[in-house]
């Protein structure tokens, strides 16, 4: 090799060296780079792996169910809160589609699936789910779409919450405010939405259906003699055995009342199947309540009012069923009765009168007539017993026993006993500075006053409103009254007697006091029914009632008086055999009060 | 451009010529980098453009030949350097295909700055794959000789017909099993 080939040849070799130096160099610093980038590539990673294992962790422990799946339904991922619930394992699930898993009863996670892919927004619903036990369970579910960088729609998000107890909680509460707590059975409130519906369906497959409405006869005595406990149990026993007769699915029970039930029988074909229900109703309910070793007794009234015939609404429809059961009480009870036109002409008549009755009271439109009554005292007095009176617009005189019948059966004989009470208290004054006489006052009870725990307080009220002297009120119960349920009475009248007030019983002789209550009673009349003095000239027997009345009372302290005096020989005979108080037509009809009022001032007391 | 293809150009210069060739063309073609090339780093296509063209004129071989004979050889090295991609698929037309969606994508992941060819498939007919090649670079005659490495990796007799759309830049290669 020459020189100048040997130094072309070094010159190649340094070029060489040369390229490969700064290749080597140029490597090293890319290496350095990237091994920097990737330093900090780890340092990134291990970060975000720190933060995605907190947000899984927190997912992982979350008490609201996640779920993750693929856009097609198939579960990538399901949280600790899932497979509590469901009890099935991550691994029963992963790659399973949703449905599968007991999610897809109601059908309803479709539509929400369906909605978030197509509008991308999150959808919400309650729906219920079906866990590996076959446990059912209940979710509150939102399914939100996971979209990536180029906002399409990765995955399906699913967050749930257990609503389970929720709902059964809710469930509860809605059962107690549709059903009655005692009996289980339907409450008056669900009655009417049930019957409602009932009767569309009837519309339209142009069925029947029928309301029987059962009255427990005489359940209040169980309740006031033994006691609300066993009243109650009688009532539950009462359920139990209407639900032993109406077993058909379509049979709605109800209790509306104390002791007041509803069946409706939907779907029937003609009345005898009622009539057949009806009756054993009666025979079931009439069987003895055996409870704590008592034999209690009780008994149906049932009336029946057939849908479409008898009523288009429930409103009509249990109304008029109720006038059917009316009708069986008043027909000696135990019985079942179909609701007629007549019985629509009844309630219809009724229901006039009720609408007459309240706007009469609530317009001052009822008027009192007052009785007098002259005192056979010493001392001069002079009575007057005050008495409702209803002259009505167009029906002219409308009799009390009418009027306070509807009264009692719609509610309204607390109102008018309150009427009746407070404006004798106003009369009662507004004479007490005119008269010359002092004048007392008589008036009637009835058994809803004695029977409402108020009523004490509210005479107390009217009393100090009135300013009124108690002791120149005499209140008047009849014995009828007085002596279905003594021991209140009792209770009542000594509250009564308390505030001041005399005390009578009136109509005596018509019930059937025993006298031993009486006795207890803290009166201090007794008035004798005027079917006593009715033909005492002739009739022997109420020449002895009388005289031997009139005695007991005096034994008894007490004062006597004779009502429906017709006869001058009536009144001297009463007079003689010292009657305390003469009270009849013979003296005065009952008249308005100024009639009254000048009757009493132009008395001419020796005259009698 | 990857480093690499020009590391392993310069290595194939070497070996079929000889290091004093390759020595020339460097020094003659006056190259940005020098011509000191690491497969790591990244350089302008142009350079091994003008090694090409200063090779053809130096071997009186044409251009398109050296490019396709480097293409061949770029195959072979690749099968041994990464032979993951050549088992992952068992036949020519499979592992075509799986350039753009697989090998491409892994290659990118690596190099984020890679600029890469794009090709599209035509696989309607069982017999014959159609790819068509398209890159600013218009290296189609590499690729050529890329394809026919690929084929003789596998050991299987295609033949390939070359119908240029656009220059080098955008051709259509039709592979025909024979």
């Amino acid at each position: 090799m020459s020189e100048s080939e040997h130094l072309k040849k070094i010159a190649f070799l340094e070029r060489r060296v040369q390229r490969e130096k700064t290749s080597r160099t140029a490597a090293e610093a890319i290496l350095e780079e990237k091994s920097k980038a990737l330093y900090e590539a780890n340092l990134d990673l291990i970060n975000a792996i720190a933060k995605l294992k907190k947000l899984s962790t927190a997912v992982e422990q979350s008490p609201m169910i996640v779920l993750i799946s693929d856009i097609f339904g198939y579960v990538e991922y399901v949280n600790d809160a899932f497979t509590q619930i469901s009890g099935y394992s991550m691994e029963d699930v992963v790659g399973k589609e949703l449905i599968s898993l007991g999610l897809n009863i109601d059908e309803i996670p479709f539509d929400g699936v369906r909605e978030v892919m197509e509008k991308k927004t999150t959808w919400k619903a309650d729906l219920r789910g079906r866990g590996q036990q076959e446990q059912e369970y209940q979710l509150s579910i939102s399914i939100s779409p996971i979209v990536n960088d180029h906002d399409s729609i990765t995955h399906l998000l699913y967050n749930c919450e257990d609503i389970t107890t929720q709902r059964a909680n809710e469930q509860k509460i809605y059962d107690l405010a549709l059903h009655d707590s005692l009996t289980g059975l339907y409450n008056r409130y669900s009655l009417d939405s049930i019957l409602q519906q009932a009767i569309s369906s009837a519309q339209r497959a142009e069925t029947k259906l029928s309301v029987l409405f059962i009255d427990m006869d005489r359940f209040k005595q169980i309740n006031d003699t033994h006691g609300h406990k066993f009243g109650d149990m009688v009532l539950k026993e009462v359920a139990i055995r209407l639900n032993a007769i109406c077993r058909r699915k379509s049979d709605y029970l109800a209790r509306i009342g104390g002791d007041e039930f509803i069946v409706v029988l939907t779907d029937i074909q003609n009345e005898t199947f009622c009539g057949l229900t009806a009756q054993a109703i009666i025979e079931s309910l009439s069987l003895p309540y055996y409870f704590e070793e008592q034999d209690l007794r009780s008994s149906p009234s049932v009336g029946i009012a057939v849908y479409p015939n008898d009523g288009v609404n429930a409103t009509e429809l249990i109304k008029n069923a109720d006038a059917a059961m009316y009708h069986v009480k008043q027909n000696g009870r135990r019985k079942y009765s179909f609701f007629t036109k007549e019985l629509n002409k009844i309630a219809e008549e009724k229901d006039y009168l009720e609408q007459e009755l309240r706007l009469a009271l609530e317009n001052d439109l009822l008027e009192l007539y007052y009785q007098p009554q002259i005192y056979l005292s010493e001392t001069r007095v002079f009575g007057v017993e005050a008495l409702v009176r209803w002259n009505h617009a167009s029906l002219g005189f409308i009799s009390p026993e009418k009027f306070i019948t509807v009264a009692e059966e719609r509610g309204l004989i607390y109102q008018l006993g309150a009427w009746v009470l407070e404006t004798p208290f106003a009369q009662q004054k507004a004479w007490l500075t005119i008269a010359t006489t002092p004048i007392k006052m008589a008036i009637n009870l009835s058994a809803k006053q004695i029977e409402n725990p108020n009523f004490v307080k509210d005479v107390s009220n009217a009393l100090i409103k009135h300013k009124v002297e108690a002791s120149m009120i005499e209140l008047e119960v009849t014995e009828s009254i007085a002596m279905k349920n003594p021991e209140q009475s009792i209770a009542t009248l000594k509250e009564l007697r308390k505030l001041g007030f005399e005390l009578a019983i009136d109509d005596f002789g018509t019930g059937y006091s025993s006298l031993s209550y009486l006795k207890m009673l803290p009166i201090q009349t007794l008035k004798l029914d005027k079917t006593f003095i009715d033909n005492l000239e002739e009739d022997q027997d109420n020449v002895k009632i009388c005289k031997a009345s009139i005695s007991l009372s005096h034994d008894l302290g007490l004062s006597f008086v004779a009502e429906g005096v017709e006869t001058l020989w009536q009144a001297s005979f009463l007079k003689e055999h010292k009657c305390d108080v003469l009270q009849g037509y013979y003296f005065s009809r009952p008249v308005p009060s100024e009639e009254a009022f000048s009757y009493m001032q132009s008395y001419d007391w020796s005259a009698f | 451009m990857k480093g690499i293809v020009f590391t392993e150009f310069n290595d194939m210069v070497e070996d079929k010529f000889s290091p004093e060739l390759l020595d020339e063309i460097i020094s003659e073609c006056d190259l940005p980098s020098g011509g000191a090339y690491t497969s790591v780093g990244t350089y302008e296509h142009t350079e091994l453009v003008s090694m090409v063209g200063k090779l053809s004129e130096k071997t009186d071989i044409p251009a398109d030949t050296l490019v396709y004979a480097f293409g061949e050889h770029l195959a072979v090295r690749f099968s041994v350097l990464f032979p993951a991609f050549f088992k992952q698929t068992t036949n020519v037309f499979d592992f075509m295909k799986s350039l753009d969606q697989h090998i491409h994508v892994e290659v990118k992941k690596l190099y984020p700055d890679a600029d890469l060819p794009q090709f599209s498939f035509d696989d309607s007919d069982p017999a014959c794959l159609v790819m068509e090649y398209q890159s600013k670079r218009g290296f189609a005659g590499l690729a050529h000789g890329l394809m026919t490495g690929v084929i003789k990796h596998y050991g299987e007799s295609i033949e390939i017909t070359v119908a240029p759309i656009s220059g080098n830049h955008h051709v259509r290669f039709h592979l025909n099993k024979v």
